[in-house]
């Protein structure tokens, strides 16, 4: 189904045109979530007030731009806005149950996988998880934007209605501070493995 | 085609590896990368950055059940479409009945005061007043019930 039929039926609120709609949407809108939020349960909690807010306000989309762009836009908005509203009710530091991943282990120790690398695996996921959620809101939804759905500096201009230099400046500075902090544990590992 | 021998732009380099430079600038960079290894690793990391993003993204998101996402929000959805339609039938359900209640009552009331109660007797039978004199004689009289003024005038 094309997106303007879609859209139509979604305005005359047709259920099986919702349906279609959180099919095709859900899982992109899912990991822009959770790349800004980086939280599973939050970005859960975004994903489903996106798609109630397009339920609620479908009538008045005025396909100045596409759809995609107008769920891009109201996924951004909901994820920034969620961070502020916590932290206006001075929400102490959340511990996310998924942050400590190297108590789930999941994976069993293998010929492969030695605990070791296991471990050091482990640690470089809760490293770099730490170091991506340590970027601003911003440059992180720029980042997971381009990396994620491979919109140009254009389209994630429109989406965050912000000038296409802004985009750009953004990026590098994302980019530039994980791969900096990515080469400092590489480097550490290093240093560690020869003393 | 000359090859310049540019500076090492990590500006640039970025946008060459987002796709964002014009043809021409395109060219000039990738010219500089046949001769500058450092940039050449710097556009391997963007790659890393890039692979190992998706990657723990990828991994996170397989632990969440978006089937039952998927049934939550369909839920939501017809949480909020069930209370708007049952708001929407609640608000001109009175209406429904009020209509056929009010014609009813009309008639009710129609027929009471019209038929059911007796037409008002219009015969006076108090005399207020009267005068007699050479010419004529007035009597003034009011009806019972609808206490209506009767002038009545009698030429002798």
């Amino acid at each position: 189904m094309d997106e303007d039929r879609l859209i139509s039926l979604l305005v005359k609120g047709q259920e099986d045109a919702f349906s279609i709609l959180i099919k095709r949407y859900q899982g992109r809108l899912l990991s822009i979530a959770y790349g800004i939020t980086l939280d599973r349960e939050e970005s859960q909690e975004i994903v489903q007030e996106v798609f109630l807010k397009v339920f609620q306000k479908i009538s008045t989309f005025k396909r100045q731009s596409s759809l995609s762009t107008w769920l891009h836009r109201i996924t951004i908005n909901q994820c920034l806005n969620w961070r502020r509203k916590w932290k206006r009710r001075a929400r102490w530091q959340h511990q996310s149950i998924d942050a400590d991943e190297a108590f789930h282990a999941p994976e069993l120790a293998s010929e492969e996988n030695g605990p070791e690398t296991l471990f050091r695996k482990t640690e470089f996921q809760k490293v770099f998880k730490e170091k991506l959620r340590s970027l601003p809101e911003d440059a992180r939804a720029v980042f997971t934007l381009k990396e994620l759905e491979g919109l140009s500096y254009d389209e994630i201009a429109r989406i965050m209605k912000i000038k296409k230099g802004t985009v750009s400046s953004r990026l590098f500075y994302a980019r530039k501070k994980i791969k900096k902090s990515l080469s400092e544990y590489l480097n550490g590992e290093e240093t560690n493995e020869n003393p | 085609m000359k090859t310049h021998n540019t500076a090492c732009d990590p500006t640039l380099l970025n946008l060459l590896y987002d796709g964002e430079l014009s043809p021409e600038e395109d060219a000039t960079v990738r010219d500089h990368l046949k001769n500058c290894p450092a940039c050449r690793k710097e556009l391997e990391r963007n790659e890393s950055v890039s692979h190992i993003f998706k990657d723990e993204l990828n991994r996170e998101l397989s632990l969440i059940n978006q089937a039952a996402l998927e049934r939550k929000i369909v839920d939501r959805i017809q949480k909020k479409r069930a209370p708007f339609l049952a708001g929407f039938r609640n608000i001109f359900s009175p209406l429904r009945l009020l209509v056929p209640a009010a014609a009813v009552a009309g008639m009710v009331f129609f027929f009471f005061f019209t038929i059911k109660s007796p037409a008002p007797n219009s015969s006076p039978s108090a005399i207020i007043n009267s005068f007699t004199g050479d010419v004529s004689s007035v009597m003034i009289l009011e009806t019972p019930e609808t206490h209506q003024t009767i002038i009545w005038i009698n030429e002798i």
